[in-house]
């Protein structure tokens, strides 16, 4: 619309003053959306922080047994 | 009569420019609606994606195999000692005596966490204190269950070969201890000498001694 009131301003050789400006806002309003485009998507990065921060790691304690049952041999003498 | 806003029209040279302005501005606008793809989406402008991930380390043994259990038998006669000794997975075999070997395996230790991790090991008794009797021993070895479970060895003594079971203080025997599936389990065998004359007071009793396993993090 901005473009076609253009052209007929243009016709008389001087071209409205209001409808540069509405050209211009127009303008700048594209670029505005723009440049939020752009930033929206390039913040939209998955950003994987791994802290692998070994001084909190909780030591691991198990316990296991050995165990037997010795009877004694009423028999063993050593030789 | 023209209004003020005609008669102090622009030239077309500034006209000129103003419309280059423009159409750069639409194009700009265009290809960014493309190149990041915002009319196919149904979500509209996203404010922000940032994920922030943290992934907690984690140590953790799991002793599979817990007890090694020769149950009850008696040194030969005519002999001073029997000779215990566990076989990793298999089944353990004595000599000079009757116990059964059947429930006697090693101990199996993985690290089922997340980093790899250093392996200690401490017993609760010496050979005098656990089994008595003239000239006891009670030693252990280490070695892996998988193909290179242990990066870096500690006490290299007890790599494979028996030693005595360390009683005042842990031994370090595996400084890097791999987590990985079937890269991080490891036997601790135990060689027992039972001499013939134990203690009375331990004679017929189920006698027992505890072995502290600790995963620390890795050296």
């Amino acid at each position: 619309m901005a473009v076609k009131n253009a052209e007929k301003s243009v016709s008389s050789g001087k071209v409205s003053r209001k409808v540069v400006i509405a050209l211009l806002i127009l303008a700048a309003l594209l670029i505005v959306a723009s440049v939020a485009i752009i930033t929206s998507n390039n913040s939209a990065k998955l950003i994987v922080e791994n802290n692998n921060d070994n001084s909190n790691v909780v030591p691991a304690v198990e316990s296991a047994k050995v165990s037997l049952i010795i009877n004694p041999n009423p028999d063993n003498i050593p030789k | 009569m023209k209004s003020n806003g005609e008669s102090k029209g622009v030239s077309r040279n500034i006209f000129n420019l103003v419309l280059a302005f423009f159409i750069f501005a639409l194009i700009v606008f265009v290809f960014s609606l493309i190149y990041f793809e915002i009319l196919g989406k149904t979500t509209g402008f996203a404010s922000y994606g940032y994920v922030n991930l943290t992934i907690n380390t984690q140590i953790t043994l799991n002793v599979t195999n817990n007890t090694v259990n020769w149950g009850p038998g008696m040194v030969n006669a005519g002999l001073v000692n029997a000779t215990l000794i566990t076989h990793g997975g298999s089944i353990g075999t004595q000599t000079g005596g009757n116990w059964s070997g059947t429930n006697a395996l090693a101990l199996f230790v993985e690290n089922i966490g997340n980093i790899n991790c250093s392996l200690s090991i401490q017993a609760g008794k010496s050979a005098a204190g656990f089994l008595s009797g003239t000239g006891p021993e009670y030693q252990w070895n280490v070695s892996n269950a998988h193909a290179n479970a242990c990066g870096a060895w500690g006490e290299l003594s007890s790599k494979g070969v028996f030693v005595d079971v360390n009683v005042s203080a842990a031994a370090t025997v595996c400084n890097k201890l791999d987590f990985h599936t079937g890269k991080r389990g490891m036997y601790i065998d135990f060689r027992l000498v039972v001499p013939y004359d134990v203690n009375s007071t331990i004679a017929n009793a189920l006698i027992a001694d505890t072995i502290t396993i600790s995963g620390n993090t890795a050296v």
